[in-house]
């Protein structure tokens, strides 16, 4: 667990070295990392989505690619297509995807047929082109950024797409000691650059080491519990959710919850899940799997605030235990 | 389980149930002085045995109820804030795996360091709250019952006393019954008031005391009475009467009221009015009435004031007549005032009485009508026909004093429009619009 903690504790400090503030972000993205998950990040233009992916690349040992997604790309341009070869047959070739880290830039300006080709890449881990499936490279990790403001010319990501994303993580605008602490280390001569510390064995291994954490019986009620409250015809449902919400988190959302868990857990130096760490990771894991109705969108609810409503109402505990 | 936290777990087992055994022990004396409290007040004997029955019931209770290692994990985790390592050990102590090792020694070092004082700390059950209510509400309400049902001068004691002293006094009288009947008839009378009333003050059981205990001295071993001197007699009737003032209060009130004193004389004398004119064999049927003419301030149980068939009327006419009087109070029988024309029969005399009509003014004449038909005596309907009754009311007719609002309103509409001054310019044309109307009728 030490050497756990201490390769996290590393690559956080390395991208903070370049990254500005979002230490939690930064948390959270590594987190997704060690958990096998991918992320959405969602922040105004110049925020440093990209910088972080980029940042996170340089900290990790693994390929890199980035894609820039624009309404013209076609699924081919990232997957690959099969090209005449000098020995006039047919030879596939890789695309962008075939990478381990992936900076999917604005993935909501593409076309949804672009966006799609992402789906299998994403879940399965490979590609399958003229009928023929090609493996991705282990840890494969797609990291998506959107424009939350910008909204003529996007398509916003598909339910099944959103899905995907382990996190979704948004940036806030930074305070006023960040900006501060950002023209500092951006405008100086010598500008910081972050050094590689994991490999992908080593990542892989982490990955496997985070599946062993044991869970509760009733950590996975709570988070069971938690899944089921978005939803508004549950039983646990809140008076908020019933009201606002069309369709809660699917099963990939308990996932992302108690894999998130188990990391932060690792993380905390504790080899149990406890019921704080599914509250930390109840926010990224699930604000995008809670679709809200026509009313919701009116009121300009945000899916935050559901969570937040539900982490309040729903007790750790449906049973207390005895009282003497 | 490690043997650590075996022994922390009976440790806080053993806690639980000490606590458990508190509080149970709390909640029954709660349920037990209810019916303690229910007991006082209602006189009941109840063994103080039984307050050793809540010990056993809450050791039993406190023993028998099972407590989960499951929940004293939980129970531990919360304490001593151990972010659910103890039930997360609990559950996969049996799997070998390094973490869980790890979490297993993690676990066992982190309970040794912890101060179990802090686990299950003592603090009553919120049922208890409720269960405390209970008693509270039982003695309040009790208390409140007798406050209402018994006299508001006597204390909760003496007014269960009321009861009992009631009996005795009806016992007394009873003993007194072959040798002084006159007495023993109002006490006997006086002793059923109390009993139901349960109004007794504390002289009048004093007295009552030193009646029953001069009574005691003169009853002999047989129990025959002697005789009573006349100091005791005078006791017993002066105590009677006390006592019969304070039962019924209602009649002093009576007394006291100069508007029915008037009424209650009033209706005095027309009973002593219709006495004198009906036989003793038929009381109060106002048929005999010495003018024989409807008189409202004559009439039995009615007062000047109109009043019918008020209590004290009850008291001197049997029930049946003051109803009838009543139905009669606004009515008047044109039946009898449509045969006045033809014949000189009367109002009054037919006033309704007790039981069935009778015929007092004779039965058939021997007179015919020009048709042949039998004539009756007047006034006396007999077999079928019409009997008309007109209901009068006390008031006069009422008039409604509001202006015709319609008319008033159109005016009040139309008024500014005739007023308003239409503009030079559009006088031709409106003149003209009206013309062409004209002329198109």
């Amino acid at each position: 667990m030490e050497d756990f903690r201490l390769a996290f504790s590393k690559a956080k400090l390395e991208i903070s070295k370049v990254i500005v503030g979002y230490e939690e972000i930064i948390e959270q993205v590594l987190i997704a990392l060690f958990s096998g998950g991918h992320i959405l990040l969602e922040g105004l233009p110049g925020l440093g989505k990209t910088l972080m992916v980029k940042t996170l690349a340089d900290t990790l040992d693994l390929s890199f690619s980035r894609i820039q997604f624009t309404p013209d790309l076609m699924p081919s341009d990232i997957i690959g297509t099969n090209i005449m070869g000098q020995d006039r047959s047919f030879h596939f070739q890789p695309g962008p995807i075939f990478a381990q880290i992936i900076l999917a830039d604005e993935i909501n300006r593409a076309t949804p047929k672009t966006q799609s080709a992402l789906l299998e890449a994403m879940q399965e881990h490979s590609v399958t082109v003229s009928g023929n499936l090609h493996r991705l490279k282990e840890p494969f990790f797609v990291m998506a950024t959107q424009n939350p403001i910008e909204m003529e010319g996007t398509y916003p990501l598909p339910e099944a797409q959103l899905d995907r994303f382990f996190f979704k993580l948004k940036l806030d605008f930074p305070g006023r000691q960040e900006l501060v602490n950002i023209i500092d280390r951006t405008t100086n001569p010598i500008i910081p650059r972050a050094e590689r510390i994991l490999d992908g064995e080593t990542i892989e291994a982490k990955k496997l080491e985070v599946r062993e954490v044991p869970v509760a019986t009733p950590v996975k009620d709570y988070a069971v519990r938690l899944i089921l409250a978005t939803h508004p015809n549950s039983e646990y449902s809140t008076s908020f959710v019933k009201r606002y919400v069309r369709y809660g988190a699917s099963p990939r959302g308990v996932q992302a919850l108690i894999l998130g868990a188990k990391v932060k857990a690792l993380i905390e130096g504790r080899f149990n899940v406890s019921f704080s760490d599914i509250r930390y990771v109840a926010k990224p894991a699930l604000r995008h799997r809670i679709i809200l109705n026509f009313e919701g969108e009116a009121e300009g609810m945000d899916t935050d605030e559901l969570i937040d409503n539900i982490i309040e109402e729903i007790p750790e505990l449906e049973n207390e235990p005895i009282k003497p | 389980m490690k043997p650590e936290m075996v022994k922390t777990f009976i440790k806080i087992r053993w806690k639980i149930r000490i606590i458990s055994f508190i509080n149970w022990l709390i909640e029954l004396y709660l349920y037990l002085s209810s019916i303690y409290i229910v007991s006082y007040f209602f006189r009941l004997d109840i063994r103080l045995d039984y307050l050793g029955i809540p010990i056993v019931l809450a050791a039993i209770f406190s023993v028998v109820k099972p407590i989960r290692d499951r929940d004293i994990a939980i129970i531990l985790d919360k304490d001593l804030a151990l972010e659910e390592r103890v039930i997360t050990t609990l559950e996969f102590d049996h799997q070998e795996s390094p973490l869980v090792s790890n979490l297993i020694i993690d676990t066992v070092e982190r309970l040794k360091n912890s101060n179990l004082k802090l686990v299950c700390r003592f603090r009553l059950r919120k049922r208890l709250l409720y269960a405390m209510g209970i008693p509270i509400l039982i003695f309040f309400s009790l208390f409140i019952y007798n406050s209402i049902q018994f006299s508001r001068n006597l204390s909760l004691s003496e007014g269960v006393v009321a009861s009992e002293k009631g009996k005795e006094i009806i016992s007394l009288a009873q003993q007194l019954r072959s040798e002084k009947p006159e007495i023993a008839k109002r006490l006997e009378a006086l002793g059923k008031g109390i009993e139901e009333k349960k109004v007794l003050q504390k002289e009048n059981i004093a007295t009552l005391d030193k009646i029953t205990k001069e009574i005691d001295k003169e009853t002999d071993s047989s129990g025959n009475t002697k005789n009573i001197n006349v100091e005791l007699k005078k006791i017993l009737e002066l105590t009677a009467s006390k006592l019969d003032m304070e039962n019924n209060p209602s009649k002093n009130n009576q007394e006291i009221s100069p508007q029915r004193k008037e009424s209650n004389q009033t209706a005095e004398d027309s009973n002593r009015g219709n006495e004198k004119g009906s036989s003793p064999k038929e009381p109060n049927t106002g048929q005999d009435n010495s003018s024989g003419i409807l008189d409202k301030n004559n009439m039995p149980g009615i007062g000047k004031n109109g009043n019918t068939g008020s209590s004290e009327d009850k008291t001197t006419n049997p029930p049946s007549q003051a109803g009838s009087r009543e139905d009669n109070g606004g009515i008047k029988d044109l039946g009898e005032a449509s045969s006045k024309e033809n014949n000189t029969i009367q109002e009054g005399g037919t006033l309704p009485g007790k039981g069935e009509r009778e015929n007092k003014l004779g039965e058939e004449t021997p007179r015919k009508t020009e048709e042949g038909a039998p004539q009756f005596v007047p006034g006396i309907p007999k077999g079928e026909g019409e009997i008309k009754i007109e209901i009068k009311g006390f008031g006069k007719a009422t008039s409604s004093n509001i202006p015709e609002a319609g008319g008033d309103v159109k005016k009040s509409a139309e008024d500014p429009l005739a007023k308003e001054p239409i503009p030079p310019e559009y006088r031709e044309a409106i003149r003209l619009y009206f013309e062409r109307l004209k002329g198109e009728r």
